[in-house]
């Protein structure tokens, strides 16, 4: 059976070009057999010359100046986040204590991803304030809004770009314009993962301190990610014990993980262009045939500005858990939210801080194309999905017409 | 839409032990499509149990099960049932032993749990049928489903499965009815299943202490402490809750200076009161079930109106006693034979074809007449 991967925001096929440069890093007559970038030696010297044409690479990518950002490798994006707002509070992740000079305020929001969400819960355990924004009832956060929390102690705004179950994209850059106008110290965060693998942004038009991208989200290997780090602040390390990434991230580089960034980085612009002019229509067609066909289906954030390929549904009273183990097996691949979280199956937090009842999200299911998804697919796609939607008893069209005969209207 | 072919599609209950664990291996030989599920039904990191002491639903547990699933080449899911087995196993675990009786969890899993949830959840996953590692045969005849003990005495199961249906059974696989746990184990040695060593999973899955203590605990203001008493009312001792005790227990009275062992009689969950004697005065000639179910195609509804001889099985280790049943307005009326045994209410009483092999169904003990228990006693004697 043909399987179809709707999962891309979850993970990215790794690209063919990603897996070509790492057996060439491997294997073959250039090959490296020493990775540890920092060494003086001549083994060294070659690895050290790898990482810094892939941050090279990075910087040309972003558009940012060395002189103004650090772009550092991390091992993901959850150390990024989790960096992000520990660091400033001089706090680690292993303990709850907090320095009182370190006291202050963050503001963020009620629809974060996990690895942000925990991290605002430990700052609260430790004594920090925490105001959590509601999106509107468009779905997004408004810079007002934010405003509106703006405290003279305010330390940190800390907020997703695009959101990772819903796709909605937040106005950062004029949120954080905002904020900055009022209040230049402020430390600003974004949790960039999503929004920067797949849609074509300007990070110099706008200020930030800390940016989070994970590049398995576009091709690249799991376990490393990118942090840009506005050289601004005098900040210091989770971490010590080595003088790597300007002592930002100690410890020997994973040069595996910056290979396959920089093989996957060349094909970035690619992947953003075909979600933009292909999968746009393309998921607009799908949504569009799933509401047609399921009038009590609801999709979430639907005419908020969104990324290109997800579709966040909400089929009201299906506990989802089951739906995607059935979709699994009819060889769809789709989660409930954070793939994060689906051991457990508590529902999606994120649903949760929108504007919908608490059991919304344990009736939630997300499909995320990925750029390469083939408009071919679509109908076999569509077939299976709808032969599950019967299975669970989800009301159509015709069989809502069936109990009320339009003639009555 | 074409209409799914569901017929070779199977659910398989995989604990991560080696019965189940065959199970899967068996069925897939077979040519079985099989989707492995484990229910996560408690949380060992939630409730400050003993992960290492859990019987199931441990982390490595549902490791072990993934890793099976993985060797034989099923896909595998953790389904979380934590809230409905909350609400139809551990509730009713604590509230039995409140009332001063005696709970079977298993039973209630199985019925409530393990058969209908797993089977509605089945269903949505397009599978027709559910299968577990039980030792026991399921046979289909002309006339229906007949189910039997496991081939293996020691390890037969069938006691857990009274309340299942006839189209429930219809769409149940039991494909260790017919192997000894040796076998089985053989069986996953040969094929190099990882658990084929495992130990026995031992007493109630949720329990990783003393069901005392686990009891106790959860108890608070419902822990029902009071007297020893001897059937005339004089007072021998005290006891610090009611759920310690079960009607024909022995050890852990702690009353010593008598000229032969006591045992407990009866428990009167309102005053307190437990009721204890020598082992003589335990005896009865029968007592009531109730909450019936008949698996019998014969039996299936009202079971037998005139008194049918059976073997009747009152606890799990048990092995049944011959015994004399009749129905009458729900309640099936049982006479023991020649031998007696001390039927603890709250515990499933399940009846067996004469020759002791066949389970024909079975139900929940009740004192006489229904009243409270300590009553009962006293009008027989």
């Amino acid at each position: 059976m043909k399987r179809y991967y709707l999962d891309a925001n979850a993970t990215y096929e790794i690209l063919p070009a990603v897996k070509e440069s790492l057996v060439a890093l491997l294997d073959g007559p250039r090959s490296f057999s020493y990775l540890n970038g920092s060494s003086i030696h001549a083994e060294g010297q070659k690895v050290r010359a790898l990482i810094d044409a892939a941050r090279a690479d990075l910087y040309r990518y972003v558009r940012l100046r060395e002189a103004d950002f650090q772009i550092v490798f991390t091992s993901g994006a959850t150390e990024g986040n989790n960096t992000a707002l520990l660091v400033p509070f001089e706090m680690s992740s292993a303990k709850d204590s907090l320095k009182p000079e370190y006291a202050g305020h963050v503001i963020s929001t009620s629809v974060e991803h996990s690895s942000v969400e925990e991290g605002l819960q430990r700052l609260e355990r430790a004594g920090v304030e925490v105001t959590r924004v509601r999106p509107g009832s468009d779905d997004i956060i408004s810079p007002d809004a934010v405003l509106r929390e703006l405290r003279p102690e305010t330390k940190l705004v800390s907020m997703i770009w695009a959101n990772n179950e819903t796709g909605v994209i937040h106005p950062i850059p004029e949120i954080f314009r905002a904020i900055q106008r009022a209040s230049p110290n402020c430390i600003l965060h974004t949790d960039a993962v999503q929004a920067l693998s797949k849609l074509e942004l300007d990070l110099s038009s706008f200020p930030f301190d800390f940016l989070t991208i994970a590049p398995h989200k576009f091709g690249a290997l799991p376990g490393i990610g990118i942090s840009i780090v506005n050289k601004r602040l005098p900040l210091k390390p989770l971490a010590v014990g080595g003088a790597q990434e300007l002592k930002w991230r100690p410890g020997t580089e994973n040069v595996v993980g910056i290979v396959s960034i920089q093989a996957a980085l060349a094909e970035l612009s690619k992947l953003i262009t075909r979600y933009r002019e292909v999968i746009t229509p393309l998921r607009a067609e799908f949504e569009e045939r799933v509401l047609a066909h399921y009038p009590t289906i609801e999709v979430i954030g639907k005419d908020a500005p969104r990324l290109p390929n997800t579709v966040m549904m909400r089929l009201p009273g299906i506990l989802t858990e089951d739906l995607v183990v059935a979709l699994d097996l009819a060889g769809v691949s789709c989660s409930r939210g954070s793939a994060c979280s689906s051991g457990k199956q508590l529902g999606s937090h994120v649903i949760g801080g929108m504007n919908y009842p608490k059991e919304a999200g344990r009736e939630v299911l997300r499909l995320s194309f990925p750029a390469n998804f083939q408009e071919s697919d679509l109908e076999t796609v569509l077939e299976r999905l709808f032969q599950c939607f019967e299975r669970f008893g989800l009301r159509t069209k015709a069989s809502h017409s069936d109990t009320i005969p339009a003639s009555v209207h | 839409m074409e209409k799914e072919d569901l017929t070779g599609k199977v659910v398989v209950a995989m604990s991560g032990g080696v019965d189940s664990s065959v199970a899967a291996l068996l069925l897939s030989e077979a040519g079985f499509d099989c989707v492995g599920v484990s229910m996560q039904v408690w949380d060992y990191r939630n409730h400050g149990g003993c992960s290492n002491r859990a019987t199931c639903c441990a982390p490595s547990d549902f490791a072990d099960a993934r890793s099976v699933a993985n060797d034989i080449g099923i896909p595998y899911y953790v389904f979380d049932f934590e809230e409905k087995f909350h609400d139809k196993v551990i509730a009713r675990f604590l509230d039995t032993y409140a009332g001063g009786e005696t709970p079977n969890p298993c039973v209630d899993c199985n019925n409530d749990v393990k058969f209908r949830e797993l089977r509605n959840r089945a269903v949505t996953l397009g599978c027709r049928s559910v299968a577990t590692g039980h030792y026991v045969k399921l046979e289909s005849r002309p006339d229906g489903f007949h189910v039997f003990r496991g081939k293996d005495d020691k390890k037969d199961q069938s006691y857990f499965l009274y309340g299942l249906k006839q189209d429930e059974l219809s769409k149940t696989l039991f494909p260790l009815g017919e192997l000894s746990k040796v076998e089985v184990r053989e069986i996953a040695k040969a094929a190099g299943i990882k658990t084929a060593d495992k130990p026995e999973s031992q007493d109630i899955c949720f329990v990783s202490g003393t069901i005392d203590d686990f009891v106790g605990e959860r108890l608070g203001t419902r822990r029902k402490p009071g007297a020893f008493r001897l059937k005339d009312g004089q007072k021998v001792g005290e006891h610090d809750g009611i759920h310690r005790f079960t009607v024909g227990q022995r050890k852990g009275l702690g009353l010593s200076g008598y000229d032969a062992p006591l045992y407990v009689l009866e428990i009167d969950p309102v005053k307190g009161d437990v009721y204890v004697g020598y082992k003589s005065e335990l005896e009865v000639p029968g007592f009531e079930v109730r909450e019936l179910n008949w698996v019998h195609p014969a039996l299936v509804g009202g079971g037998p109106a005139e008194e049918m001889l059976v073997h009747v099985q009152v606890r799990h280790k048990h092995r049944g006693v011959p015994a004399k049943v009749f129905v009458r307005d729900g309640v099936a009326n049982v006479s023991f034979v020649d031998e007696w045994t001390s039927p603890a209410p709250g515990q499933a009483a399940v009846f067996y074809d004469p020759e002791n092999r066949e389970l024909l169904g079975g139900g929940r003990i009740v004192g006489k007449s229904g009243r409270p228990q300590s009553l009962k006693l006293f009008e027989a004697a």
